[in-house]
Parts: structure tokens; C-alpha cells; sequence
């Protein structure tokens, strides 16, 4: 049971990072109807900057200037390379979002040596007990700033004027257009927002573990949560986040007595498992509006 | 004033109607024609000379040029289901895998020549293609995306797993002297490039040929009609179901023969190094690039996504020329949305227009893509 707990924990502690990365990918889905393949390097370059600012100004601090340096970036990267191209098919503008992807991380990761880079938390690899459980420090500050995080965009989407044009613009790009809202700094407002949210997935990802150039892998595991959560719920993303995350450890902490024949790595299948059978029931994820299509 | 008078004439701004009167109008020539026919000769020349010019190359070029041919292939293939039916595919990199795997195993473990495991690998991906085909039937756009993600997620996994046949991590070697090119050929063991070389000219010609034939006949309309509105091409007495399933079986079988091909200029198969995910985004990128739903658009992709890396890793080293990559696809693609072969034929099409003599038109699928009437319904879906 204690196995089972601790296998539980660490995967809230995944997941919540994931709910972090998928939350961006649904928020730019929302505003501009296109999956971002750019976020798996806006995290790998967030966690990386802060590796750098964390000398400087102290880890809180870093994160801090961390998360808006990436959402600057980020709004950069909109304004130059994605605005212009509003309107093509999502499918040429999906291909940009990956040469995007390609040259920011090939950038940042020129910046990973050959030392291991650390984050410089103060958690590591420290436990707590909670009971007879063994819980990763660095799991509980995943969860409490992701629900920070989620607490804070809900207060944002729901009261504050730019978060009801936010919404509007997703809602309908025209009408929105027609009742003045500036759809184009929207655009820019999600694309800063999933680049400062993948900059902080960043951070806690790289707890406790260095970044290497294949750090950004970890970021793939997010696409199959917004699949299982739904391409355009955010409340979705953050249910399928947690789950993908406990799913994933638990598979990977039982994978030798469930499946001793499978692959070695079941654990990295799991979500894409979990998502096709969410999949077979629900076309849309548990949480997706479905479409409706006029002839 | 007459300038005004001169840009709303109807042979300018529609572009529709017979431009024999207009004097900046483009050329017409009927499709068997005898000036079509000489253009297509004198264009047949320059390919077959390109071709030719190839099998004198060095080894090192002609194999870089091999690759290029190879890479046209899977990419004609994710053409097939990705550009016409509209069933976008991230993970066709298995059917890479896969196609090449199973040359692999079959030449090494079962002694099998090389030539022979073709028809088996085009075989084996399209009852695979067939089967993840079925998701498609129900999951629709991104979300599909994202499944056959997930395939190209798990194939190397697989690959890991089935050690015993695959290799495994340690991967596959196939000995040299095992890829021996037929007696038939004329061609030696020492002139393995010449003959694998002029093998991928061959199978490139035939999925070339074989795939347009599909794409401008019946069963290409029904491809066309799927992609643009499912309920009304259901309406329209379009089976749905086959079209989806066959196409992705045929795309994985093209992509599979690709892959066999890969296997014997490769040697040497590592499922983690050459058939991950970023490979079926590689083949993404050359569709993109060269154009989505034209002939020669996957052909150009093919060379771009071997050529492109290869000069941008002369101008930078290492690191530097993924960023000249990602910056040059950037730049296409801004330049051209709908690739090299469409933007080509966008300007190709204000000089000169090719119209068919029939009266149905049917010229879906040309060389260089739609005419723009046939593509103006799909904005709307396309969002």
C-alpha cells in the first residue's frame, strides 16, 4: 500500500507538470486553433535560463524572471514568425511552430555543456512523511504551484477584462472582432502565457534531475493529456494531466508484475495507451466540445 | 480612368473565361496537344537527363542522391493519405521502420535476397495500414494527429522489445555482401550504389505512376470528396470507410517499399536513430515543403529534407545547421504556404494553362496540383 502511495505521489508530482505544459498547448488551441509544437523547447530553454539566473538573483527570483523571459520569447516568436501566417492552413502553420521548436531549443541547448546543468532547487531529491509515505518535496511544490497556477488563470479568465476577451476570442474570432477586442493581442497574450507556463513546467522538471539535451522530451508526454482532456478544455488538461501522471508511475512502479513480457519501457506508452482507449469511447477526450459540421 | 476600365475586364480579374481576347491572359494549350505534347517530351528529356546525369555522380553524391529517392517515396506515400485524404499522419515513420525491419530480419535471419522482401514489406505495412487506418474511421484532425503519434512513439519501443529478431538497442546490421545486387542486374558486388541507386529510380517511377493513375481516377475524386466534406461525399454515394482504410493501407505500403529500400542503403537499421518520431516529422516537413497534394511536390520534398541539412551543416557546423534548417523551412513556407510545387505551379499557371479537352475537367492531382477552382471549396474545412 505504501508502494502503491508513493508511486501515486510521484505521479501527481508528473502530472501537475504536465497540466503546467497542457494548459499552454489549450490555451494557444483555444485562441488560435493550431496545436504549438514549440512548447517541448520553451520548457527546455526556461529551465535553462533559470539554471543561469539562479546565481544571480536566488532560485524564487530566477523562476520568476525565468517564466517572463520565456512568455517575452515567446511573444516574440508569435509577433515575427506565427502572426503573418494567421489564416493559412493550420496544417503549414503547425509545420512553423516546429522549425520554431527547432531553433529555439538548438539555441538554448547550446547552452547545456558538458557539466550537468542543475535548476538549482532547494528540493533535490528530499522526502517528506506523510504517514507511512515517502513524498518528494520537489513532487508537493509541482502541485502547490500548479494549483496556484490554475487558481490564478481561472481568476483571470473569469474576472478580469482581458480573460473575457480572451475567452470571446475563442468563442468567436468574428463577433469578438465586431464588440473591440483586439484579436491579435490575444493571440500574442496566449502564445506569452503558454511560453511562461512551459518555462515554469520547465523548472520543476528539471528538480532534482540535470538537463541534458534530450530534456525536452519530457514535454511529448503532453500531448497525449491534451488528447485525453480534449484539445479545447483547459479544466480538461488539468483532470487529464493528473491522471496521464498517475497512470504513467503507477505503470511504471508495477510494470514488471503486470507485464512481464512487454516492453522494457511501458511506462513511456502509457499515456499514448491511456489516450487511445479514452479515444475509442470519447473521439473528442473526456472534456472536448465536440464538432458540429454543417454540410 | 482607362486604367480602371482595363483592371475590372473580365479576361483580368476572372481569369475564367476564354482568354483569347485578353492580351496579359495566359497561354492556353489543350491537354494532347501537340505543343503540350512537345512540352511534356522536352520535360521528360530533362528529368530522364537529371536521372542520368545521377548514375555517373560519385558514390558519396549518387548516395545522397539514392536517399533523396528514397526519402520521395515515403513521402509520396504520406502524400497519398495526408495531402488528398486529409488524414494527417505525424507517425508514418513506423511504416519507415517497419518496412525496413522486415527487409532487415528477412535478409539476415531467413537468407532471404534483398530484392525479394519488397512485395513482403509493402504486404506487411499495408495490413498494418490497414489496421491504424481504423481509428481514422472515428477520430478526426489533430486528435488524429496526435494517435499516430502515438505509433510513431511505440515503434522503436517494439523494436526494443523484439530483440531476438530485431536486434534490439544494438540494432541490426545487414553484411554487405548479403545486399549482393541480382546476377540479372549485370551489376557487381563493388557497384552496390549504382545498383541501388537505379532500383530506387525505378520503384520512385512506378509509386510515381501507379499513385497518380489512382489520384486522377474515380477512386481519387472519392479521396478528394472525403478530404473536402465527409457528409456530402457520403451523400454522394462515397464509401467513407474504404476510402480512409485503403488509403492509409496504400500509404503504408509506399512508405513500407521506402523503407525496404532505406534498409539496403542504410546496411545497418537502429530504431532509435533513424525511425523515431522526428523522422515522421522530417516527412511531414518534405511534404509541407514541397507541396501537399501535388505530384512532384514529394519529390522536391525529398530533396530538400536530404540536400537542405546537408548545405546548411557546410555554411554552419554542427549545432548551427539544424538552425539554418529550421529557418530555411520557415522561410518556404512563408514564401510558398502550399509548398515549392504549388507556389511553382501558382506562377507556372499565370503564364501558361493546361486545359483538359474533355469537358469534365479532371485534372485534379496534375503535376504541379489543383487548379485553383478545385481548391476553393476547402478553405472553409480547412480551418
Amino acid at each position: 500500500m505504501t508502494g502503491f502511495l508513493t508511486a501515486v505521489s510521484g505521479g501527481l508530482g508528473q502530472g501537475a507538470i504536465y497540466v503546467l505544459l497542457a494548459l499552454g498547448f489549450v490555451i494557444i488551441y483555444k485562441s488560435m486553433k493550431v496545436v504549438s509544437f514549440a512548447q517541448p523547447a520553451f520548457m527546455m530553454a526556461g529551465a535553462i535560463l533559470v539554471s543561469y539566473l539562479t546565481p544571480r538573483f536566488g532560485f524564487a527570483g530566477a523562476v520568476i524572471v525565468g517564466v517572463i523571459g520565456i512568455g517575452l520569447v515567446a511573444l516574440a516568436v508569435e509577433r515575427v514568425a506565427i502572426r503573418p501566417m494567421v489564416g493559412k492552413a493550420v496544417f503549414v502553420i503547425a509545420i512553423i511552430t516546429i522549425g520554431v521548436d527547432i531553433v529555439v531549443r538548438v539555441v538554448a541547448g547550446a547552452f547545456v555543456g558538458t557539466d550537468p546543468l542543475l535548476v538549482g532547487d532547494p528540493w533535490g531529491l528530499e522526502t517528506v512523511s506523510i504517514g507511512d509515505v515517502q513524498v518528494q518535496q520537489r513532487h508537493i511544490a509541482a502541485l502547490i504551484a500548479m494549483i496556484v497556477v490554475v487558481v490564478a488563470l481561472m481568476l483571470f479568465f473569469r474576472l478580469s477584462s482581458t480573460g473575457l476577451a480572451m475567452r470571446a476570442a475563442a468563442l468567436d474570432q468574428e463577433a469578438a472582432m465586431a464588440q473591440g477586442v483586439s484579436v491579435g493581442a490575444v493571440f500574442a497574450l496566449s502564445w506569452a502565457l503558454a511560453g511562461g507556463l512551459a518555462a515554469l513546467a520547465g523548472v520543476f522538471a528539471a528538480a532534482g534531475n540535470p538537463i541534458d539535451q534530450t530534456f525536452w522530451v519530457v514535454a511529448l508526454a503532453a500531448l497525449p493529456v491534451i488528447i485525453v482532456g480534449g484539445l479545447d478544455s483547459l479544466g480538461g488538461a488539468v483532470v487529464a494531466g493528473l491522471l496521464v501522471g498517475v497512470v504513467e508511475s503507477l505503470v511504471r512502479a508495477y510494470h514488471s508484475d503486470l507485464f512481464p513480457n512487454l516492453a522494457t519501457n511501458t511506462g513511456t506508452l502509457a499515456p499514448y495507451v491511456l489516450m487511445m482507449v479514452v479515444l475509442l469511447v470519447r473521439p473528442h477526450g473526456l472534456f472536448g466540445t465536440k464538432e458540429v459540421e454543417r454540410v | 480612368m482607362t486604367t480602371l476600365i482595363d483592371k475590372t475586364s473580365p479576361a483580368r480579374s476572372g481569369g475564367q473565361g476564354p482568354s483569347g481576347s485578353g492580351r496579359r491572359g495566359p497561354v492556353v494549350i489543350l491537354r494532347g496537344s501537340g505543343r503540350y505534347r512537345l512540352i511534356l517530351a522536352v520535360c521528360l528529356v530533362l528529368a530522364a537527363g537529371f536521372v542520368a546525369w545521377g548514375g555517373t555522380l560519385q558514390p558519396f553524391e549518387q548516395g545522397q542522391l539514392t536517399r533523396a529517392g528514397i526519402f520521395a517515396i515515403a513521402i509520396l506515400g504520406l502524400n497519398f493519405t495526408t495531402g488528398y485524404v486529409g488524414l494527417l499522419s505525424v507517425g508514418h515513420s513506423a511504416f519507415l521502420g517497419l518496412g525496413a525491419y522486415t527487409t532487415g530480419v528477412l535478409v539476415v535471419n531467413y537468407n532471404q535476397t534483398a530484392l525479394s522482401t519488397i512485395p513482403v514489406a509493402m504486404g506487411i505495412c499495408f495490413v498494418v495500414g490497414l489496421l491504424v487506418g481504423i481509428p481514422a474511421l472515428r477520430i478526426r484532425g489533430l486528435y488524429l494527429a496526435i494517435v499516430t503519434l502515438a505509433l510513431g512513439v511505440a515503434f522503436p519501443e517494439i523494436v526494443a522489445r523484439l530483440g531476438g529478431l530485431t536486434g534490439g538497442a544494438e540494432g541490426l546490421t545487414i553484411r554487405r555482401t548479403l545486399l549482393r545486387p541480382p546476377e540479372w542486374s549485370g551489376f557487381t558486388l563493388g557497384e552496390k550504389d549504382q545498383w541501388l541507386y537505379w532500383l530506387t529510380i525505378v520503384c520512385l517511377l512506378l509509386a510515381f505512376v501507379v499513385l497518380r493513375n489512382i489520384i486522377t481516377g474515380r477512386y481519387g475524386m472519392a479521396m478528394n470528396a472525403v478530404r473536402q466534406n465527409e457528409i456530402a461525399a457520403a451523400a454522394s454515394g462515397v464509401n467513407i470507410a474504404t476510402v480512409k482504410l485503403l488509403s492509409f493501407a496504400v500509404s503504408g505500403a509506399i512508405t513500407g517499399l521506402a523503407g525496404s529500400l532505406f534498409a539496403m542503403y542504410i546496411g545497418s537499421l537502429f530504431a532509435e536513430g533513424s525511425f523515431t518520431v522526428l523522422a515522421g516529422i522530417t516527412l511531414l516537413i518534405g511534404l509541407v515543403v514541397g507541396g501537399e497534394r501535388t505530384m512532384l511536390g514529394p519529390i522536391i520534398g525529398g530533396l530538400i529534407v536530404v540536400f537542405l541539412p546537408y548545405y546548411t551543416s557546410d555554411i554552419g557546423g554542427g549545432q548551427f545547421s539544424a538552425v539554418l534548417f529550421a529557418i530555411a523551412l520557415i522561410a518556404v513556407v512563408f514564401v510558398a504556404p502550399d509548398g515549392i510545387a504549388g507556389g511553382l505551379g501558382r506562377i507556372i499557371r499565370k503564364v501558361v494553362r493546361v486545359d483538359a479537352r474533355r469537358p469534365d475537367g479532371g485534372r485534379e492531382g496534375g503535376l504541379f496540383g489543383d487548379a485553383p477552382t478545385a481548391t476553393a471549396t476547402e478553405s472553409g474545412s480547412a480551418r
